[in-house]
C-alpha cells in the first residue's frame, strides 16, 4: 500500500486535477444533456476507457521513465514495478469514475451502478493494458498515447464492421454502437480477456529486463 | 523572418524522420485503402463510390481525421520536448525573438500538417483513379481534389496543426490529449445528415459538402459552412495567440 502510496506521490498533483476536471465535465454533461442521450456508455464505454489509457500511458511510465535504467538496474522485479505502477494509476482513474458514476446516478436517475462498472471496467483495462504493454516496449514518449489514441479513433469510426460475423465480441464499443444480439456481457468477457493476454505479453517484454 | 524560416525548416526535417510521422501515416492510408479502395465489394457496399467527389469527400471527412488525429499527438510536444531536452536553452543563447522561436515552431506544425493530408489525399486519390474497373476524366477527379486541397484540408491542418503546437505549450499535455480526444471521440461519433452540421466538427462540418452533397440532401447552407471556416480558421489563430500571451514563455519580451 505504501507502494502504490509512493507512486501516486510521484505521478503528482496534475495527474489528480486533470483526472478531476474530466470527472467534472462528464457529471457536468449527464446535467445538461437531454433525456434522450444515451449517457452510460457514452461516458464510460467511450471517453474514460481512453483517459485510463491516456492516464496508464503518461503517468504510469515504464521505459519512458527518466528513471528507467536506475530502476532496471535496482528493482528486484521489473514486472512488479510496472504492475504495481499501473494498478496505483489504474485505481485512481477508477475511483474517479467511481465518484462520477455516482454523481451522474443521482442526477439522471434511470442509470444502474452495475451496469456502468461493467461498462467501464473491461474496456478500460483493456486499452489501459494497451498502454501498459507500448510503454514497456517502447523508450519513446507519448507513443502510448498515440496507439491508444488512434486504436480507439479507428474503433469508433469502424463502427460499421459490427456488420460482420464475430466482430461485436471484440468491439469495444458495443453498447455505445447498438448492441443487436444482447452479447455485450460476453463482448466485455472478451475484453478483459484480451486485457490478461496483454499483461501476459508484458510479462514476457519486462522479464528480459528483469 | 529568416530564422522563423530556419525553425520551420528544422521542425518539417526533424518531423519527416520520425517513424512514428510515417507510421501514423501509413495507418491512415491502410484504413483509407480497406474502406474505400474501389473493389467489386466496396462498390457493392457503398452506393456512391464511383463518383470520384464522393471517393475524395469520403476520404476527407473520415479517414484525414485519423491522420490528423495522429499528427496533433505527434506534434503536441514540440514545446514541452525543447524544454525537456534542453534545446530551449540552447536557442535562449542565440539572439533570437521570442516571436521567431514561436513562429516558427507554430509554422512548422501547420506546414507539416498540411504537407501529410495533401499528400494523404494526393496518394489515395491517385489509387483509386489507377484502380477503378470504369473510365473517369481527368477534371472528374482533379476538380474534387483541388477542393479538397484548397477547401477542407487547409483549414483541418491550420486548425489542427496550430492547437497541437500552441496549447501543450501553455498547458498540461495530458490536458490536451484528453481535451484532443474527447474533440477528435465527437468528430469520428457524429454522423451526416440532412440538417446542417455543428460548426465546430475539423472535417466532417459544412464545409466538406462543397466538395458532394448527398443526392438526398442537396440544399447548402451558406451560413453553416462560413461559420465552420471561420471556427476552423479563427479557432486555429487564437490558440496561436496563447503562447505569445504568456509572460513565462521566453526570456521576456523583447
Amino acid at each position: 500500500m505504501k507502494r502504490i502510496m509512493l507512486e501516486l506521490k510521484i505521478a503528482g498533483t496534475n495527474f489528480l486535477l486533470v483526472t478531476a476536471a474530466l470527472s467534472f465535465a462528464l457529471v457536468l454533461f449527464a446535467a445538461l444533456a437531454g433525456e434522450l442521450l444515451d449517457f452510460a456508455p457514452i461516458a464510460f464505454e467511450v471517453a474514460f476507457p481512453l483517459y485510463s489509457a491516456i492516464a496508464a500511458g503518461e503517468w504510469g511510465r515504464t521505459r519512458c521513465d527518466p528513471c528507467f535504467e536506475a530502476i532496471a538496474a535496482q528493482s528486484p522485479s521489473l514486472f512488479s514495478w510496472a504492475l504495481r505502477r499501473f494498478f496505483a494509476i489504474f485505481a485512481a482513474v477508477s475511483l474517479f469514475a467511481l465518484a462520477t458514476m455516482l454523481a451522474a446516478a443521482c442526477i439522471r436517475p434511470g442509470l444502474v451502478m452495475g451496469e456502468m462498472l461493467l461498462l467501464y471496467l473491461p474496456t478500460a483495462f483493456f486499452f489501459a493494458s494497451v498502454a501498459a504493454l507500448v510503454g514497456a516496449a517502447s523508450p519513446q514518449e507519448h507513443l502510448a498515447t498515440l496507439m491508444c489514441g488512434l486504436l480507439w479513433l479507428v474503433a469508433l469510426l469502424t463502427r460499421s464492421l459490427l456488420r460482420l460475423f464475430g466482430v461485436e465480441f471484440v468491439y469495444p464499443f458495443l453498447c455505445f454502437a447498438g448492441d443487436q444480439h444482447g452479447v455485450w456481457l460476453y463482448n466485455k468477457a472478451v475484453l478483459a480477456g484480451m486485457g490478461l493476454f496483454l499483461w501476459t505479453t508484458n510479462w514476457f517484454v519486462l522479464r528480459r529486463k528483469s | 523572418m529568416n530564422k522563423t524560416l530556419a525553425i520551420l525548416h528544422y521542425e518539417l526535417k526533424l518531423q519527416a524522420k520520425r517513424p512514428a510521422v510515417w507510421g501514423v501515416f501509413l495507418a491512415a492510408t491502410i484504413m483509407a485503402q480497406l474502406d474505400c479502395f474501389p473493389s467489386a465489394q466496396n462498390l457493392a457496399r457503398l452506393e456512391f463510390l464511383n463518383q470520384p467527389a464522393y471517393f475524395v469527400h469520403r476520404v476527407m471527412t473520415l479517414d484525414a481525421l485519423l491522420l490528423l488525429f495522429g499528427l496533433a499527438v505527434l506534434l503536441a510536444n514540440r514545446f514541452p520536448a525543447d524544454r525537456k531536452n534542453g534545446m530551449k536553452h540552447l536557442l535562449l543563447s542565440y539572439p533570437l525573438e521570442r516571436r521567431q522561436y514561436i513562429l516558427g515552431k507554430l509554422l512548422g506544425g501547420f506546414c507539416l500538417a498540411y504537407l501529410l493530408v495533401a499528400l494523404f489525399l494526393v496518394s489515395n486519390t491517385a489509387v483509386y483513379v489507377l484502380a477503378a474497373p470504369f473510365s473517369i476524366t481527368p477534371q472528374e477527379w482533379l476538380i474534387p481534389l483541388g477542393k479538397a486541397l484548397a477547401l477542407c484540408a487547409f483549414p483541418a491542418s491550420w486548425f489542427t496543426g496550430l492547437l497541437a503546437t500552441a496549447l501543450p505549450g501553455v498547458m498540461d499535455i495530458r490536458l490536451f490529449y484528453a481535451a484532443a480526444a474527447v474533440f477528435f471521440g465527437f468528430n469520428a461519433a457524429t454522423v451526416g445528415s440532412a440538417e446542417t452540421m455543428p460548426f465546430y466538427l475539423l472535417t466532417s462540418g459544412d464545409l466538406a459538402r462543397l466538395l458532394w452533397v448527398h443526392p438526398k440532401w442537396p440544399g447548402l447552407e451558406w451560413g453553416s459552412v462560413i461559420a465552420n471556416a471561420a471556427f476552423l480558421l479563427g479557432g486555429g489563430v487564437l490558440c496561436a495567440c496563447l503562447p505569445f500571451l504568456k509572460p513565462s514563455f521566453w526570456r521576456g519580451r523583447p
